[in-house]
């Protein structure tokens, strides 16, 4: 999927909206490469040749081949920012792994909204 | 072991009732989110589609208000469904056509239908699965004239109580704990239908009266066993079903020890446990030696991190402190 074509489908289809007052589809055709938690056992996944289409229309791939291609950034750039994101992930996850157990009376905190000091 | 006993998990107690039951009357069928191809999240309806086919066991698309509506027609039109809604929690979602058309119909239109049907859901947490996967929302169903709600603790009372609320011509909300699935208990091999309604003592004694069900139930028990080696004898009983409410049992063994104790995993305030002491308190007044004491959850929502849900969770060791000091004072 290209995040362009979508948004100016999106946008083509809001416009006709505005200047003839009718419902308008969109369809779009996507894919969870995911399990939805760290337990499924995506039984229902097929094979990964037939998914082998969907990882090309990867969006975010898209994206990048395409701003590579019309020079908005350049390769280096690009792998620059998934290490930086990666990098980003990993200390929290350290961070995470590495901070103490909270105060149990902390479950106790912030059920509701309490008026601020002015 | 003998073959007339075997030992199951809560899960198998379930598929044996759903399975029993689906042979019993072609009429019952089930659907839900990933109950038939995945066989249910867990597990408690594994291999039925294989057996019963795709028309008796149905997945069903992630929409509980569909779910539920699907279960209101299939029962006017003469099934008896069960629905999964996959956590208790999306309750929310299914709840317009529980609460507001399964339980009023009959009513509503003088008596020309019944509603026969079975809304199976886990509820209850220790998981760690936070505050929308692990309500324990029974007080909501049991204050809706026309629903039955039914909360069972051990395998065997899972099966036996699962079969009498396919059976009954009115529409049934059937909550299980799910930190529950893989609990391993007795359960009589030849068929078994115990009735909704009725109270079970599952723990002989003379000085309190502790009432708890669902998971809670196995934490009063260990408590009661705890405090028996302290000297102090708890008869602990579980409800089984919370609506119809068997008060009987729980008054005559309040006659009998002058103490009531109710301990659930719910919220407190508002919780059923204020149900019980209410109509203790009506009913046997004069056989209580001092006002009844409930032990429920804090008012906060369920949190995600394991140590605040445990704090927040009534545990073996809080329901011990909590009768010891109850009686003691």
């Amino acid at each position: 999927m290209d995040v362009v074509e979508v948004y100016e489908a999106v946008q083509q289809a809001t416009e006709q909206m505005r200047t003839e007052p009718f419902p308008a589809y969109l369809v779009f055709d996507t894919y969870r490469f995911q399990g939805h938690h760290t337990a499924d056992k995506e039984s229902y996944r097929p094979t990964e040749e037939a998914i082998a289409e969907f990882r090309e229309r990867d969006p975010i791939h898209i994206l990048e081949y395409k701003m590579i291609d019309d020079h908005t950034v350049d390769i280096d750039t690009t792998i620059e920012y998934r290490d930086r994101i990666r990098d980003e992930i990993d200390r929290a996850f350290e961070k995470a792994v590495a901070a103490p157990w909270p105060e149990p009376r902390e479950a106790l905190n912030g059920v509701y909204a309490q008026k601020e000091a002015e | 072991m003998s073959e007339r006993i075997r030992n199951v998990t809560f899960a198998q107690a379930i598929r044996t009732a759903i399975r029993e039951e689906m042979k019993h009357d072609e009429k019952v069928i089930l659907f839900g989110e990933d109950v038939a191809q995945y066989g249910g999240v867990y597990g408690a309806t594994t291999g039925l589609q294989h057996e019963f086919g795709d028309d008796r066991v149905r997945d069903t698309p992630i929409s509980e208000m569909a779910i539920a509506g699907m279960a209101v027609g299939a029962a006017l039109a003469g099934y008896r469904p069960i629905a999964e809604i996959m956590y208790c929690d999306f309750l929310t979602q299914a709840s317009d056509a529980i609460v507001n058309h399964a339980a009023k119909w009959r009513y509503m239109s003088g008596e020309q239908f019944k509603l026969p049907l079975v809304v199976r859901s886990p509820a209850g947490g220790g998981a760690g699965y936070a505050a929308q996967h692990s309500q324990a929302l029974e007080a909501w169903f049991v204050h809706i004239p026309g629903l039955k709600v039914v909360m069972p603790s051990s395998p065997r009372d899972a099966r036996g109580l699962l079969k009498a609320a396919i059976r009954d011509d009115n529409p049934v909300v059937f909550i299980e704990h799910k930190d529950h699935y893989s609990y391993k208990a007795e359960m009589p091999t030849a068929e078994e239908i115990i009735p909704l309604g009725s109270a079970e003592v599952k723990w002989q004694g003379t000085d309190c009266t502790l009432v708890a069900w669902s998971k809670t139930l196995t934490y009063a028990l260990q408590a009661a066993e705890h405090l028996a080696k302290e000297g102090i004898s708890v008869e602990v009983i579980d409800p089984r079903t919370l609506q119809p409410l068997d008060t009987d049992t729980i008054c005559n063994s309040v006659a009998k020890t002058g103490h009531l104790v109710i301990a659930h995993e719910a919220v407190k305030f508002g919780g059923f446990g204020a149900e019980i002491a209410a109509q203790v308190v009506e009913k046997a007044w004069d056989n209580l030696t001092k006002p009844p004491l409930r032990i429920g959850a804090p008012f906060v929502p369920l949190p995600y991190s394991q140590p605040l849900e445990t704090f927040v969770i009534p545990q073996v060791k809080d329901v011990v402190k909590q009768i010891t000091e109850y009686l003691g004072a």
